[in-house]
């Protein structure tokens, strides 16, 4: 196949008119295009405003009262079977907390194994996933998760519900901004970059919303409002 | 904006040609002549070439562009004098203003292309953004459904000028049918290709002017107008379309 | 085979079940896309860069594709070129058959349906299974998608009610779309786990990092390129972007576009399978770049503007035709505007070229699309090829092909009669006085207008007699 290469190659650069900006078009080609910047309140109040649009439910909390509201949000949610990455500093803290609960139902399961052998539990036993996040976005309510060993890729997206830890002090203004902040064009990319904006969701029948087509029903962001304003 | 208003109003010109399409020159003759008194009535010596024809958009627009060229060329050649060209139709505006320079990009002419397109104005755009005409009304209570056509919305950019003329009219309240800004389908040679479509595209605008309970529908394209009075006559809506210029001009005459 | 564009657009138009699904349909994805872009200077700045951006990659196509294969590489990501649609298919195979797969899931991808790749695996015996929703949808009754970002818009719910009832077992009727979205939920999540091979689309693939950009809502795609153990991407060559930086403005516009969300629920940037300590994600990742006819498409000035087009459907949302026959009537992949400006491309103009026709050239599409394609003035340029002379030069397959003898003695019959002013008047004139003997029927004009009847006397004939008055009125004085 290495022959398709050098015929497309080959057509490509034999072209005469490599550049694809024809003289009708020139004018049009400058712009003032910036991403949004936004001031601290305004900030976190659009962050807030674009995730609940998507649907998400976003509960502000404080860094001592989080667990507890976990809590809460687990006995509301029925919650028995909760995946978490016990290798965290927030999945240890959740540890203490079930431990310190009386007559508490839960039973944390970690994603400790390659997906191959732990596939039959996962999809069908789990019934909520807690991980930290990355980075917000505060222009189109969007979090970032960078999956890696300790919370594989398929923790956000296989059990119904996910809970996410954010921490304001997180929140960037852009996508733009995030593409920056991580340095990703000079250190390259994570194995996976995951933005997510809201449950799992599809308007394909007649254009009906509905949510948890393939993933999460319901996206629970736990944000702890850790800038003073 | 009023100083920009006025300046152009200073650089009035004191001659311009009137191209007039090959529709209204054979079906309405009558939009023609009101447009021309429009202008004569501010001032403007029209002039009014007895060799114009077409400006060539049909044979374009079914890409048969040496046939197109053909004809353009001699609206080119005759329209040569340096004053600005009226054209009571923005799809035939755009043909002249902003395809002629693409379709004679390689010719001999390109050069003159370029400058005609350079004097092309549809006729609201002249009236209101060159001559900053004042209208005074003196017709009967109405209320008109305006139809845009989708050369002067999106080619000429126009829509505005076409209101605001109307706006004028203090007797005359104006609406918008729904979907405005869809196409009527006419679409020049499209309506006789494509018969079905183009009858399902007019049959919805039709019932849209017809649930404005407008009394008359106006509109700056002769194009539209025939499409659109041939569906209304057909289905005896009860409607007419006129052309904006008959339609301003029956209302200021003194 | 010849395409039958008008045939079939009359059977859509025949058909109120399907016109009433297609209006809602349009109505509200251009009303989301509306409230979307309230800011129009905002629009006009960032469709402006999203052309510009999408120009200058094409300007160093061949460099940036060879960038991408080779940070691809280094990333553990194996890269594929095909030809052709065969050539595609025939890669993805190999690699499905290579480790003894029986069963692919698919996210949406509109090239995998451009070289008919479910086809060819079913063929083979492997099954291929649409995880999209309207793509199940579709797939389970046996259709082909009508839209290139809702596949199933077509249908109403209550048709999909039917169809889960007759094919899926143990389904009772209802139209309950919740629950119709849960059925589809729970079977796909079976075969989710159990798939060997996910095949995906790519929305963005970048270069200066060799990353796979998809854009989702559904987590579909997400679970096709993690769960099985091999994932397969295939993608346009016209789909790389240089850096990373190129990605925000395009993926807003891509969106807010296609569907008026400022950004989609999952954003999901692929750089590299599985690595060692990694409990998830493929094992093995393969991208197939397909040519299939746009390095033909790039030779041309005017026609290499096709390549810029980020598939978000905004010119079929718009675009009246479509609005009233829907996507199938255009019997191809693609149907719309870009429909008609990709697929005579693609296809050839011999086969595809009548779809050009479907068209009032009334510039809707070209108004909202977000990379400034000129979708107009391209199918004009498309009818100009499809009808040109046989000594022509242009490098559309089929070209000369829909030049009519009729045709083309008709528009030289209008080029004489208004190319000779003399001529012209003669031939008005006379039709102003035989105006009660004009033609009452011209042909489809008149089966739904009355037919327009010419003036007593043209604008050239008043014009001429008033400029005759006042040189007798000047001549008197």
């Amino acid at each position: 196949m290495s022959s398709a290469k050098a015929n497309i190659l080959n057509r490509l650069r034999s072209a005469t008119t490599p550049s694809s900006t024809t003289k009708s078009d020139t004018q049009s080609i400058s712009t003032s295009w910036k991403p949004p910047g936004y001031d601290q309140p305004e900030r976190f109040a659009r962050f807030k405003e674009a995730l609940q649009a998507s649907h998400a439910e976003i509960i502000e909390t404080s860094e001592d009262e989080w667990p507890k509201q976990l809590m809460e949000i687990a006995a509301s949610k029925c919650i028995a079977q909760w995946l978490y990455n016990p290798s965290s500093e927030s999945g240890l803290r959740l540890e203490q907390q079930v431990v310190a609960t009386t007559q508490c139902n839960i039973q944390l399961i970690p994603y400790d194994q390659p997906v191959e052998s732990f596939k039959t539990e996962l999809f069908n036993q789990i019934d909520a996933s807690f991980t930290d996040v990355e980075a917000g976005i505060a222009e189109t309510g969007t979090l970032v998760l960078l999956p890696d060993q300790d919370e594989p890729r398929l923790m956000s997206l296989v059990p119904p519900i996910h809970i996410a830890l954010f921490r304001e002090s997180t929140l960037l203004n852009s996508f733009s901004e995030l593409i920056a902040q991580q340095q990703w064009s000079t250190q390259g990319m994570p194995t996976n970059a995951l933005l997510i904006s809201g449950p799992s969701k599809t308007a394909d029948i007649q254009q009906t919303l509905a949510y948890g087509a393939h993933g999460p029903k319901e996206l629970i962001v736990l944000v702890i409002r850790d800038i003073q304003t | 904006m009023t100083t920009t208003a006025n300046m152009s109003a200073k650089q009035q010109p004191s001659q311009v040609y009137f191209f007039g399409t090959c529709l209204i020159d054979l079906f309405y003759p009558e939009a023609g002549l009101s447009a021309i008194e429009l202008l004569e009535r501010e001032g403007i010596q029209v002039h009014y070439p007895q060799a114009q024809t077409c400006c060539g958009q049909p044979a374009f627009n079914s890409g048969y562009n040496d046939e197109a060229i053909a004809v353009a060329a001699k609206q080119i050649e005759l329209l040569s004098d340096p004053i600005p060209v009226i054209v009571p139709s923005a799809s035939c505006a755009a043909m002249m203003k902003h395809h002629y320079p693409t379709l004679f990009e390689n010719h001999p002419m390109s050069s003159k292309a370029n400058e005609l397109a350079s004097r092309v104005y549809e006729l609201t755009e002249f009236l209101v953004r060159v001559l900053d005409i004042s209208l005074t009304d003196k017709g009967t209570p109405v209320k008109i459904a305006m139809h845009t056509s989708c050369s002067a919305r999106r080619e000429m950019a126009v829509t505005e000028d076409g209101f605001s003329l109307i706006r004028q009219l203090k007797n005359v309240s104006i609406v918008e049918p729904e979907r405005a800004s869809e196409c009527c389908g006419f679409g020049g040679t499209f309506a006789i290709k494509q018969p079905e479509i183009s009858a399902a595209m007019a049959e919805d605008k039709c019932q849209a002017i017809h649930n404005t309970g407008a009394s008359k529908m106006i509109s700056g394209d002769c194009g539209c107008l025939m499409n659109l009075n041939g569906v209304m006559e057909k289905t005896n809506r009860g409607i007419k379309g006129e052309h904006l210029a008959s339609f301003i001009i029956d209302r200021t005459r003194t | 085979m010849n395409n039958h564009f008008r045939e079939q657009a009359i059977d859509a138009l025949a058909d109120p079940q399907l016109r009433d699904n297609f209006r809602g349909a349009m109505d509200f994805l251009r009303a989301k896309r509306q409230s979307a872009f309230t800011d129009t200077e905002a629009l006009k700045q960032l469709r402006a860069l999203g052309h510009k951006i999408k120009a200058n990659t094409l300007a160093r196509l061949p460099d940036l594709l060879e960038q991408l294969e080779q940070n691809c590489l280094q990333n553990g990501i194996q890269v594929h070129w095909a030809e052709t649609p065969e050539q595609a298919c025939e890669v993805i195979h190999n690699i499905i058959s290579a480790q003894n797969g029986q069963l692919a899931v698919k996210g949406k991808s509109m090239v995998s349906e451009e070289v008919g790749l479910n086809h060819y695996l079913e063929k083979r015996g492997i099954e291929s299974l649409e995880s999209d929703m309207g793509e199940y949808i579709v797939q389970l009754a046996n259709e082909t998608p009508s839209h290139i970002i809702m596949p199933a818009i077509h249908k109403s719910k209550e048709q999909i009610a039917h169809l889960f009832e007759d094919k899926i077992e143990g389904v009772d009727y209802t139209d309950n779309v919740d629950e119709l979205i849960g059925t589809g939920r729970q079977i796909l999540r079976e075969k989710f786990s159990q798939a060997d091979v996910g095949i995906s689309g790519v929305n963005f693939a970048v270069a200066e990092t060799g990353t796979l950009c998809l854009v989702e809502n559904e987590g579909n795609g997400r679970m096709c390129t993690t769960v099985p153990s091999t994932h397969i991407a295939i993608t346009g060559i016209e789909k790389v972007v240089a850096t990373l930086d190129d990605i925000p403005p395009l993926l807003s516009l891509l969106t807010r576009s296609a569907t008026g969300q400022n950004i989609s629920t999952y954003f999901n940037m692929i750089s590299s399978p599985r690595k060692t300590g990694e409990k998830d994600g493929p094992q093995s990742v393969h991208l197939v770049l397909l040519d299939n006819g746009r390095s033909r498409m790039y030779q041309d000035e005017n026609l290499q503007q096709t390549l810029r087009c980020i598939r978000c459907g905004a010119c079929m949302n718009h675009c009246p035709v479509y609005s009233r026959i829907g996507g199938h009537a255009y019997g191809t992949v693609y149907p719309g505007p870009i429909g008609q400006v990709v697929m005579p491309q693609i296809d050839g103009l011999d086969k595809q070229g009548e779809m050009t026709e479907g068209c009032s050239l009334n510039g809707a599409c070209g108004e909202v699309c977000p990379v400034e394609i000129p979708l107009p003035n391209l199918i004009r340029k498309l009818r100009e090829q499809k009808s040109a002379k046989p000594d022509g030069h242009a490098l559309t397959p089929g070209a000369g092909s829909q030049r009519k003898p009729k045709e083309a003695f008709a528009w030289s019959l209008w080029q004489t009669l208004y190319g000779q002013p003399w001529l012209y008047r003669f031939v008005t004139k006379m039709a102003t006085r035989l105006r009660h003997a004009s033609p009452r029927a011209i042909g489809g004009w008149t089966r739904y207008r009355t037919a327009p009847k010419p003036a007593p006397k043209s604008l050239h004939e008043l014009m001429s007699q008033r400029a005759e008055a006042n040189q007798t009125d000047g001549a008197s004085k």
